[in-house]
């Protein structure tokens, strides 16, 4: 069941507990089968107390920020990093299938690999993703989460708070370009291929595991119910 | 509510105590932790204790459609479970004894 029908379900403090819930777990920019995880149990949890009339007050107590803050606390730090390192894994395809279409390109003419530069979109992007993902991740998203219900309007800060980010993450990435598109292309395809390849290594061991498969059963299932 | 760090080491035994008694979810196991006088527990301490059980394998859980619509966590027990729940048991047992020797002046046997 997805959120929104959940949220549906729910009537008057119950559903207001769970926006709560859900507009905090989005801006501690938790990964997002977990925060779906978390929700869909929160969910029933209230659904249930929303028809056997229990007060929503039994159930998460009469501090909703305590609440959140320990609802999504399993987020642990080693999560959050795995998280991080799984958006660079997917960031990192597309330095290495660009890069690799540089070198065949320039290759092919009988170029030295070693002098073919990378081009201005592994410069940008670098900067960009690297300043974004520290910016939001480990400076803002922390702040605005210890102060998201002290604070009015949290939502609209979080909105305005990221295209600010954005922005000046673009403006890095335009300051930093020129100086990382001199990093040869060959350097990039190593540095990108063996961190795709270190990535699929640790989680496909994790997996082996944790079920026995390398890759996670349960991640395909809920992919083919989304 | 009694002492936080005192309930930090008790619930999670207390929760998978629950769910060895049989397949239960989230809402249940709130309602028998607060039948057994632990009113003060909520869904807030719950979730992180499923969640660390769930991870080290003490639990497994499997997803189904409740009776009332939306679809729910069923917790189980596993056999490593079980054997943590033992030893949890027994270490339970004597770390309380040994304490109420201390602060009741019984002695680790129970007699005063």
């Amino acid at each position: 069941m997805i959120i929104g029908e959940m949220k549906e379900m729910l009537r008057d403090e119950y559903r207001e507990t769970f926006a709560r819930a859900e507009s905090y777990g989005r801006i501690s920019d938790l990964e997002e089968e977990y925060l779906e995880d978390c929700l869909a149990d929160l969910g029933d949890l209230l659904y249930t107390a929303q028809e056997k009339g229990t007060p929503v007050e039994k159930l998460i107590g009469s501090n909703p920020e305590a609440f959140c803050r320990s609802y999504f606390s399993a987020f642990t730090v080693k999560d959050r990093v795995k998280h991080v390192c799984g958006t660079f894994f997917k960031d990192t395809w597309g330095l290495l299938v660009i890069n690799l279409l540089l070198l065949v390109g320039d290759g092919l003419g009988g170029v030295d690999l070693w002098t073919i530069p990378t081009n201005w979109y592994t410069g940008w992007f670098l900067a960009f993703d690297v300043s974004f993902i520290l910016f939001y991740n480990v400076l803002f998203s922390s702040v605005l989460r210890r102060v998201y219900f002290r604070i009015r309007h949290g939502e609209m800060i979080q909105t305005v708070g990221t295209i600010c980010l954005v922005l000046l993450s673009l403006f890095l990435g335009q300051r930093f370009r020129d100086v990382l598109s001199e990093v040869p292309a060959l350097l990039v395809v190593i540095l990108s291929g063996g961190y795709i390849l270190l990535y699929l290594l640790v989680v496909g061991h994790s997996n082996y595991r944790r079920t026995g498969h390398l890759f996670d059963p349960e991640r395909k299932q809920r992919r083919s119910a989304r | 509510m009694a002492d936080t760090q005192l309930m930090k080491g008790i619930l999670e035994g207390c929760t998978l105590a629950l769910i060895a008694e049989g397949e239960t979810y989230g809402y249940q196991i709130l309602s028998d932790m607060a039948a057994h006088g632990f009113t003060d527990v909520l869904e807030g301490t719950l979730y992180p204790i499923l969640t660390r059980l769930e991870r080290n394998g003490l639990i497994q859980c499997r997803k189904a459609k409740s009776p009332l619509g939306p679809v729910r966590k069923y917790y189980s027990i596993t056999e490593h479970g079980s054997e943590y729940l033992r030893e949890f048991r027994k270490n339970y047992t004597y770390v309380t004894a040994c304490a109420d020797s201390i602060l009741n002046g019984k002695d680790i046997d129970g007699s005063t």
